[in-house]
């Protein structure tokens, strides 16, 4: 990969965005790693919304159906899956906690993900305990961490290529 | 606004929009699609009626898949552009026509382009109701093509009649149909045209073999497809063919064209069920070859036109493999090749 692909860029707001090969990572929230895993978090108030990262809507390519079926989670189990034309995967809980909301827009049209997925959260969970003392590991929150990780994750589709 | 028609326009398939980083996205269990899909297009669309099919006029225009995907609109420079920059790994290209009045000229007019300016294979998809002569086929092989597939589709007259001839007003004859079959055959080679069949538009199992072996007798190998109901389609609520069903007609397809067995030394129900192979099938069915797509072959001998998840969500279990299948594959391929009564379905 090009050195010239990556770039932080200013966004509105003083919001900082970290952009790789035409991807868009915003720090104004955390990304969940585990287990190959791609989501992104943020905090509102007690809420964890949760929602999918740039990364793997390129991968997952134009979203046809998505769901989100359980209430109660543990960290690491499946709490739904999304579905494209050519793919499918689960959706696995970064923490133990209570689906607390399941936004509808996203679940009747998926496509808007591949819209916006950073406006486009699919569920908000409230944790047991903090995600960032239990998951520590796995969450990546500054951009150093992030450009090394995608820099690795687009190596590997890549390779494989 | 100028429209965007062939031959300087064409639709493409999701996966060979997605081969070509014309859409995002990846296949399930890192699969990879050998073979580029392309069909002519028009503003005023197909003049065929069927009844199964995405671009039949009768079909709700608000719903525009066809065979279950997007299929996008793209130019013919952007295409060739990016065959040549990421299409490295592909062996074929296949042009399809519709049935509209200048679906041939541009067909051959697309093919002479991949011809000149890619190394791949090419395939005709072609609509025989346009096709009213051996010469017109020949044509085409001038063109570039080096195999034709014909979409029979349905496995009897009746079927035929019911959902793409009179049955729905549309224009498309049987005879004529067969009449091209043997036209093709006969210009590119046997084993050099393929007919298009789809299980599952109501035919017994017992009419879709016989029709395969009447294929192979005429020089053409069947590439095979399961009935996935087009939304908007006059068909959007009926049920797909079950596993078992599909799971034995696949394999009768392999034996039959493989020349291993014949269609008439096979046993069958009262209801058209295949109840026994005509000898020993363990060793093809531990091989898996029979399950995976059949279609054009590339540069390699080995079939290009994969279609991955052409005939099922991907979330489904897969009907038409993509690769070789492996062990689990096959436990459950054997599971559903021996199940008369829809247990896989209920399993589900």
């Amino acid at each position: 990969m090009d050195e010239n692909n990556l770039k932080r860029i200013p966004a509105e707001g003083g919001m900082s965005v970290v952009e790789i090969n035409g991807m868009n990572f915003p720090l104004d929230r955390v990304y969940y790693t585990r287990d190959g895993a791609h989501i992104w978090l943020k905090q509102e108030d007690e809420l964890i919304k949760i929602g999918m990262d740039a990364f793997l809507v390129e991968y997952a390519g134009y979203l046809t159906f998505l769901t989100v079926n359980e209430s109660r989670v543990k960290v690491g189990e499946s709490v739904g899956s999304f579905e494209s034309a050519k793919f499918v995967s689960r959706i696995y809980s970064p923490t133990d906690g209570e689906i607390v909301a399941v936004n509808e827009e996203v679940i009747k049209n998926p496509r808007k993900i591949n819209e916006d997925p950073y406006d486009s959260w699919i569920f908000a969970v409230k944790p047991d305990s903090s995600i960032l003392d239990d998951e520590s590991e796995y969450i990546l929150d500054n951009e150093e961490k992030i450009l090394k990780w995608i820099s690795e994750e687009i190596k590997k589709v890549e390779e494989d290529e | 606004m100028s429209s965007k028609e062939s031959p300087d326009y064409v639709q493409i398939s999701t996966a060979a929009a997605m081969t070509l980083k014309i859409f995002p996205g990846r296949f399930n269990r890192g699969e990879r699609l050998n073979a580029l899909n392309l069909l002519v297009v028009y503003d005023d669309s197909c003049r065929g009626n069927c009844g199964y099919c995405g671009l039949s006029q009768s079909r709700d225009p608000d719903e525009n898949t066809f065979i279950r995907v997007d299929w996008p609109i793209v130019s013919m420079e952007d295409i060739l552009a990016r065959t040549k920059k990421y299409g490295k790994h592909l062996g074929r290209v296949c042009i399809s026509m519709i049935t509209h009045p200048r679906a041939y000229e541009d067909m051959c007019t697309i093919m002479k382009k991949f011809r000149d300016q890619t190394d791949l294979l090419i395939s005709g998809l072609i609509a025989p109701t346009l096709i009213r002569s051996r010469e017109k086929v020949m044509k085409i092989k001038e063109a570039g093509a080096d195999m034709v597939g014909i979409a029979v589709d349905a496995a009897t007259r009746e079927l035929f009649r019911k959902f793409r001839g009179e049955g729905v007003n549309g224009p498309h004859k049987w005879d004529h149909y067969w009449k091209v079959v043997e036209w093709s055959a006969e210009c590119f080679g046997k084993g050099k045209a393929g007919i298009h069949l789809i299980v599952g538009l109501g035919e017994t199992e017992k009419e879709m073999i016989y029709i395969i072996q009447k294929g192979e007798d005429r020089g053409a190998k069947t590439h095979l497809f399961s009935f996935y109901p087009e939304g908007g389609s006059s068909m959007s609520n009926w049920k797909q063919p079950s596993y078992g069903q599909y799971r034995r007609v696949q394999l009768a397809r392999y034996l039959i064209n493989s020349g291993i067995q014949r269609a008439e030394d096979m046993k069958f129900s009262d209801k058209g069920e295949l109840l026994e192979f005509a000898g020993e099938v363990e060793s093809v069915i531990q091989s898996g070859e029979a399950f995976m797509t059949s279609g054009c072959a590339g540069h390699d001998g080995v079939v290009a036109c994969n279609r991955p998840y052409g005939n099922e969500r991907p979330s489904r279990p897969i009907r038409n493999f993509a690769f070789f299948p492996e062990k689990s594959d096959i436990d459950t391929i054997r599971q559903q090749l021996f199940d008369y009564s829809g247990d896989f379905e209920r399993s589900l």
